[in-house]
């Protein structure tokens, strides 16, 4: 049989990932004032059956949940881990657990809203999406995997830290920053998009593509 | 989610279901859906010399020789052909390349061997030209965003979606000038334009047709029933057709 195990349809962490960027802030269990980046822990997706260690990233497992979703989609066992970054002993954090979470901590940045958002603040996230395996036939051409940073629950930076080269192999972009796939994610976030319709592109274009991104967030 | 490198691009399957159960036979559909894709780059690619359309158009195999699919999509390419005035052409540079019509109608049978499979809610990604079925979930319209060719950071569009396909073309595929047939000049006048319909066969092929007849696919496309277009020119100018609204909507930059 070819390669299916890491490509269950495991779209209930894309939602997550991409419906979490909305619902966060307001779920936030912590207040924090800052904005902008504060030191971000990183962590790397629990994903079992992916074939490539994700070097570019620290693991950081005290302080990573895997996401849940009430998505209508299949649960999967593999999801993207958000943590966040206010501080090294951060709370805990999924869409789900942080309304048990929500502590009565006085917010200094607190005004009154209209808007259904019990606990307004701003938490910058690092979310690191699960590793997505391209495949060709019974081999594994290429990875692609995406760092996303969280801004008060919407995207503010999307990094490319893998992806499949010509040759089929993955390189490593832990050192190397690929900005131009941030403004790009954020348009598709703002439109809530499930896929992206371009003029036909190459299997190197595919890896830097804001496809590319939903794929990893859906992984 | 599945992602699999085929045909010379990337083909990205996401395929939606709420019950556990559903999921072996949904993998037994991908599985089925990816094999598909290879034979059809075996049979189809003019990328190798040993496939049956390179050895068909070299003239060392005969047409009643070859699959039935063979067939069957040079039949397609002719009306496709007809369709689109002339515009559409199966051969490029002299030799025989149904291309233009192949990773349409693979991909629309592969989201169709999806749905043999039971699924009802599914979207197949081949390179930019999408196949969807059922929406993301029951009464949830598939939202497919439309890249901007001139601008890196941006998407052109948004299309809403439940049951259909959506294609766009741009003036280079890969890395080749789109020829208009009738000048024998690359066509540069559209930037790309994208066309929504029923079936990705023809909504890929229209799309071709549109960037090789330049200005006047807007009149064209007007008057393709059942297919809605949007395009951006060369110049940046977008238009779309009247009831492109009905299934998309432009962005603001």
């Amino acid at each position: 049989m070819r390669r299916f195990v890491s490509v269950l349809l495991a779209t209930v962490a894309g939602l997550v990932v991409l419906l979490s960027f909305k619902t966060t802030p307001a779920k936030a269990p912590r207040p924090v004032a800052l904005s902008g980046t504060t030191p971000s822990a990183s962590s790397t997706a629990p994903d079992s059956s992916t074939p490539v260690g994700s070097a570019a990233t620290s693991s950081a497992p005290d302080s990573s949940v895997p996401a849940s979703s009430p998505q209508p989609s299949s649960a999967s066992p593999t999801s993207a881990a958000v943590t966040a970054s206010s501080g090294p002993s951060s709370a805990k954090t999924s869409p789900t657990a942080t309304k048990s979470a929500a502590k009565p901590t006085p917010k200094p940045t607190a005004k009154p809203t209209p808007k259904p958002t019990p606990k307004p603040s701003s938490t910058t996230k690092t979310v690191t999406g699960s590793v997505v395996t391209v495949s060709e036939g019974r081999r594994v051409f290429g990875v692609v995997q995406v760092r996303l940073t969280l801004t008060n629950g919407k995207i503010t930076a999307a990094t490319a830290i893998q992806f499949p080269q010509n040759d089929g192999h993955s390189l490593d972009l832990s050192n190397y920053s690929i900005p131009k796939l941030s403004r790009e994610v954020l348009s598709a976030q703002s439109a809530s998009i499930d896929a992206v319709s371009s003029a036909t592109y190459t299997s190197e274009a595919y890896a830097q593509s804001v496809q590319a991104a939903l794929d990893a967030a859906k992984a | 989610m599945h992602v699999e490198h085929v045909m010379g691009t990337v083909v990205s399957f996401d395929v939606r279901f709420t019950d556990e159960a559903q999921r072996a036979p949904m993998n037994a559909g991908i599985a089925d859906a990816v094999t598909w894709l290879h034979r059809v780059d075996d049979v189809f690619s003019t990328y190798r010399d040993d496939s049956q359309v390179s050895r068909l158009g070299r003239g060392e195999l005969r047409l009643a020789d070859c699959d039935a699919d063979v067939e069957e999509v040079l039949e397609l390419c002719a009306q496709v052909g007809r369709e689109t005035d002339g515009y559409f052409s199966s051969t490029y540079g002299g030799r025989l390349d149904p291309t233009g019509v192949v990773k349409g109608w693979a991909i629309q049978r592969a989201s169709e061997l999806l749905s043999s499979a039971g699924s009802t809610h599914h979207l197949v990604n081949g390179g930019g030209d999408i196949q969807a079925v059922g929406g993301s979930a029951p009464g949830v319209p598939w939202q497919i965003g439309i890249a901007h060719p001139l601008k890196r950071d941006a998407l052109a569009s948004v299309v809403q979606l439940t049951d259909g396909a959506v294609a766009t073309s741009g003036i280079a595929e890969r890395g080749a000038h789109v020829i208009d047939p009738f000048t024998g000049q690359p066509a540069v006048a559209l930037a790309s334009v994208t066309v929504v319909g029923i079936d990705l066969i023809r909504t890929d092929a229209y799309a071709t047709a549109a960037i090789a007849m330049g200005e006047r696919a807007h009149r064209w496309l007007e008057g393709c029933v059942g297919y809605e277009a949007f395009a951006v020119a060369a110049d940046g100018l977008r238009w779309c057709t009247s009831g492109y609204s009905r299934v998309g909507s432009v962005t603001a930059t």
